[in-house]
């Protein structure tokens, strides 16, 4: 009867692989995050493409063929000018993504460098770092971007000092805790002990530790960030139209809102599935990271 | 035997994941006397907490199954009793647990005197708000911690006290059972004895019998009545604490575990630790799970998986000390 | 089955005074924080590149139209000038200074649409914890069942849809198509309906979303197994044990959603048309209305503050050991 019962349950071999391996087995499994990551492939090769293929002419160009619904020749579908909806949204996929990146990058870099250099100084440069940061966080990121548009005027550049602005607070924290929380931890004083140089400790310890968080709000940073971008292009107090920045353009919609309900539907549709599927992303790297976290 | 409380069967308890299926404990089988204090010694890993969760039905449901055995409570299998009743009448009030860490072990929002109170409210005792009170008082005071402190917060207390907390609640139902799974392994030594020693007391005082798990054979020397060694989710051998500690005829893990111990008197080199590591559970081998380190091996090891046996005097499971082997291996 | 024993009385806890003392303390500390704030939008203000004056009169303006204006408006004083006069008098008398677009005080525009932001706010918030924690707690103790799943995915979702077009998508369904309520303005109380439903779902989302993992973490603690252990049933160990643990980080996650509907409160007026705060905010950008862009922001983050205060205040009576903490302290 023993033996049954071990036949009943045994399982297949068990390989012990090295763990970035078993990092890309975990994200690779993870069916959401990696159909997300195809998507995101294809967005991105697709906006390239489609910027040389689609004529920019049909972004800007007035035609008479004005708020016609989807159709073969028009899958998205004109607006009220006759410019081709999908063109629109295509480039407003180039606008809208980049805003997205380019705010994430520039956020992560200098609140990694002030989380990370207020984390390993520690004494007054942190607590100065600290209470700026603070005082920061206590404006809702949304309007400290809206004043930062305010005093500069409402165009692209601004709109991406403003926002990037706006989310550094939130990097420095992430990374000063998440640095404080390496430099704590046994393993590093395990380097030191075993006379580790600073330096060495600092690029081979604490900073492959210290990223996945990072790139988990990185990922997940680039989808709010386009939220917020389109969100304040809505407004009116971001890219402005001609402009086919998806804010924008769903704003220019607004008023056919009863009589063309597509212009804006199939756009939003379009922003919605970018984003999700930079959050899913962003999640599955994060369960990927550090599985512990998942359930 | 009429004074056997606990009697644990052939248990079987396997860990089922997406990616393997681990074979915890693997036919464990021991018995507990009333009154009578067991010690489950054997490495970290070997299967002694599964065991015990598996005796309080606490494991968790999702990865945990238990896949065969039988767990009998003064005759009554526990396994076959519906999970209230198994809440009601045994957990807490027959069978009480307390745990390794005390530091997480207890509620950080709750008063200790909520703590306990709840232990003694959810049982059959039916008792009003000042018996539970004074209930609750008396079990403190009887782990030495002054009642006006009841409505403190357990941060508020050190480490030793936190485990004290743990044991009064314990307690506080005057169970037939206590399982201590390592209640002193994250204690400083001088506390350890403390603990220990107040644990032994009370266990006297009230008539109850005790499973203690550790690794440390130390305390088991201190404690126990009977001791038994636990190997890759199996007991390969239980005794009475002489048996076990200086007997003739013992498992060569056995021999191997106090072998292991640094000798206080001669001056020794280097250790002698027990070659090789415990075989993976996920995946067991054929023959004797020892078979890989074990000094005295012999073919038949390889193949066949030792049962315990009494020839020896006591339960051992080695090929060694089983007759029908021994003719094998004598032609 | 006889009631829950009775717990350790309140007063108990916590010394009264030190309670009163905690409140007091940090109700100063909002001074710091809103000088804080309205300094950074100044600082802002005046960095920026550009000169506000022309900017309003706009490109064919003589000079000594400029600096007439800028007389009047008070800018050809220093920045520390400026700066102090403004707090000063805002928080003396409530003099905000004067809108740049219509000349009146500032105050006289904020006034009238404050009740309405406060009263959005509340419902978003109230709307988004009820719903929020407890198909939270839900989906953590029924985990992976079809529920949570859909739970799951549907969060998801929403934290990924942008508000404005949220809000315009309700219009369409409720308003435009089924005619059930306004599609703007809030002369009826229906109209408040799809504002809050706007903003409150997707804010009841992330609290969704905080509440699961925070059960589900705590839900695998020590001290929850030593409950079970005990005999405690089921319910209690989730809802007593577990629960009021788990709530700690939820309410920090309260409070900072807050301040996502506070920003979000610009886009969500705009949709619906509706006259608070944030409307207000935004017409001002757009008129480099410089007096009231600030007044404005001030204030909503003069509620930020406050919800950050209440945030600290339960924490504090809720858990044991941030009181401890603070008595030690003192």
């Amino acid at each position: 009867m023993l033996n049954a019962i071990r036949e009943k349950s045994k399982s297949k071999k068990h390989v012990k692989q090295s763990p970035t391996r078993q990092m890309f087995a975990r994200l690779r499994k993870n069916k959401s995050s990696m159909i997300s990551l195809y998507f995101i492939i294809f967005l991105v090769l697709f906006m390239i493409i489609g910027t040389f293929i689609i004529d920019e002419s049909l972004v800007y160009e007035q035609t008479m063929d004005r708020k016609l619904p989807p159709s073969a020749e028009h899958w998205f579908g004109t607006d009220i000018y006759g410019r081709d909806i999908f063109a629109r949204v295509v480039y407003g996929a180039r606008i809208s993504v980049s805003i997205g990146l380019i705010t994430e990058i520039i956020a992560t870099l200098v609140g990694g460098v002030l989380g990370s250099i207020g984390a390993y100084r520690g004494g007054l440069v942190d607590e100065v770092i600290m209470r700026l940061t603070d005082m920061l966080l206590a404006i809702p990121s949304i309007l400290l971007a809206m004043v930062v548009v305010t005093a500069m005027g409402a165009n692209a550049t601004s709109l991406i000092i403003a926002i990037s602005i706006s989310i550094i607070p939130v990097h420095v924290r992430l990374v000063r805790s998440s640095v404080l929380g390496i430099a704590d931890r046994d393993f590093v004083e395990a380097a030191k002990s075993v006379g580790m140089s600073d330096f060495k400790i600092v690029a081979t310890q604490i900073i492959p530790n210290s990223l996945a968080p990072v790139i988990v709000l990185f990922t997940q940073g680039i989808a709010t960030g386009m939220l917020n971008a389109a969100g304040l292009s809505y407004l009116g107090l971001g890219v402005q139209p001609p402009n086919p920045e998806w804010g924008a353009l769903i704003s220019g919609a607004r008023e056919f809102l009863r009589t063309n309900p597509y212009m804006s539907i199939i756009p939003g549709i379009v922003v919605v599935v970018t984003a999700l599927s930079f959050n899913l992303v962003g999640d599955g790297l994060r369960d990927a990271l550090d599985p512990r976290l998942k359930d | 035997m009429s004074d056997v409380l606990l009697r644990v069967k052939d248990l079987y308890v396997e860990y089922r994941t997406e990616e393997e299926v681990v074979q915890a404990v693997n036919g464990c089988s021991f018995d507990v006397g009333i009154g009578e204090t067991l010690g489950i010694v054997g490495e970290t890993g070997a299967g002694k907490t599964t065991t015990a969760l598996a005796i309080m039905r606490l494991l968790p449901d999702r990865t945990a199954h238990i896949v065969g055995g039988r767990i009998e409570l003064g005759g009554e299998n526990l396994l076959e009793i519906p999970e209230e009743e198994m809440r009601v009448t045994v957990r807490g009030e027959r069978i009480a647990m307390i745990f390794q860490d005390p530091m997480t072990a207890l509620n950080p929002v709750m008063t200790i005197r909520d703590q306990i109170a709840e232990a003694i409210h959810y049982h059959s005792l039916q008792l009003n708000e000042a018996e539970i009170e004074s209930r609750i008082e008396e079990v403190l005071t009887l782990v030495g911690i002054p009642p006006n402190r009841k409505h403190e917060y357990p941060h508020q207390f050190s480490g030793g006290m936190k485990q004290r907390v743990v044991i009064a609640i314990a307690l506080s139902c005057e169970p037939e059972l206590l399982i201590a799974d390592e209640p002193t392994t994250a204690l400083d030594v001088t506390i350890q004895a403390q603990v220990l020693a107040m644990i032994d007391s009370l266990r006297e005082r009230l008539g109850m019998a005790m499973i203690l798990i550790t690794h440390d054979l130390g305390i088991v020397a201190q404690t126990c009545d009977k001791v038994a060694v636990m190997y890759a989710g199996e007991i390969i051998e239980a005794g009475a604490l002489e048996e076990i500690f200086t007997g003739e005829n013992r498992h060569p893990y056995t021999v191997g575990l106090f072998e292991a111990i640094p000798n206080l008197k001669a001056e020794t080199k280097r250790l002698s630790p027990i070659a090789g590591l415990m075989p993976d559970p996920s995946n067991l081998p054929e023959g004797c799970y020892f078979y890989e380190r074990c000094p005295k091996a012999m073919e038949i090891c390889r193949d066949v998986h030792p049962k315990l046996s009494d020839e020896a005097g006591h339960p051992i499971a080695c090929h060694l000390f089983s007759s029908s082997t021994k003719s094998e291996v004598s032609k | 089955m006889s009631r829950l024993p009775k717990h350790t009385h309140e007063a108990e806890r916590m010394g009264e005074s030190t309670v009163i003392k905690y409140v007091v303390k940090r109700i100063v500390l909002l001074l710091p924080v809103l000088l804080g704030v309205s300094l950074i939008i100044f600082s802002i203000m005046e960095i920026a590149p550009g000169d506000p004056v022309r900017n309003l009169l706009g490109p064919d303006a003589t000079e000594v139209q400029v600096e007439q204006l800028r007389h009047e408006l008070g800018l050809d004083k220093g920045f520390a000038e400026r700066y102090t006069t403004y707090v000063v008098n805002a928080l003396t008398k409530g003099d905000f200074g004067n809108s740049w677009r219509t000349g009146a005080p500032v105050w006289d525009d904020i006034a009238p649409r404050l009740p309405v932001s406060l009263r959005l706010t509340t419902f978003n918030i109230i709307v988004a914890t009820l719903l929020g924690i407890p198909l939270g707690v839900y989906s953590a103790v029924k985990q992976n069942s079809p529920g949570d799943n859909i739970m799951r995915v549907v969060s998801t979702i929403f934290v990924a849809t942008p508000t404005f077009w949220f809000g315009m998508m309700l219009i369409l369904l409720f308003s435009l198509y089924l005619g059930w309520l306004p599609p703007g303005g809030i002369f009826v109380w229906k109209g408040y309906i799809l504002p809050v439903v706007c903003t409150s779902v997707v804010a009841a989302c992330r609290i969704f979303r905080m509440t699961r993992s925070s059960m589900l973490e705590c839900i695998r603690e020590d001290y929850v197994r030593s409950a079970r252990a005990k005999g405690v049933p089921e319910k209690v160990v989730v809802y007593r044990h577990a629960l009021q643990n788990a709530l700690l980080p939820v309410i920090t996650t309260i409070g900072n959603t807050f301040g996502g509907v506070l920003g979000g409160s610009t886009i969500v007026e705009s949709v619906f048309t509706l006259p608070g705060l944030g409307s207000l905010l935004v017409l001002s950008i757009k008129a480099k209305d410089q007096p009231t862009v600030i007044a404005s922001v001030t204030f909503l983050a003069f509620f930020f503050a406050l919800v950050m205060l209440l945030v600290d205040i339960i924490y504090a009576y809720v858990d044991p050991r941030i009181k401890a903490k603070y008595e030690k302290a003192e």
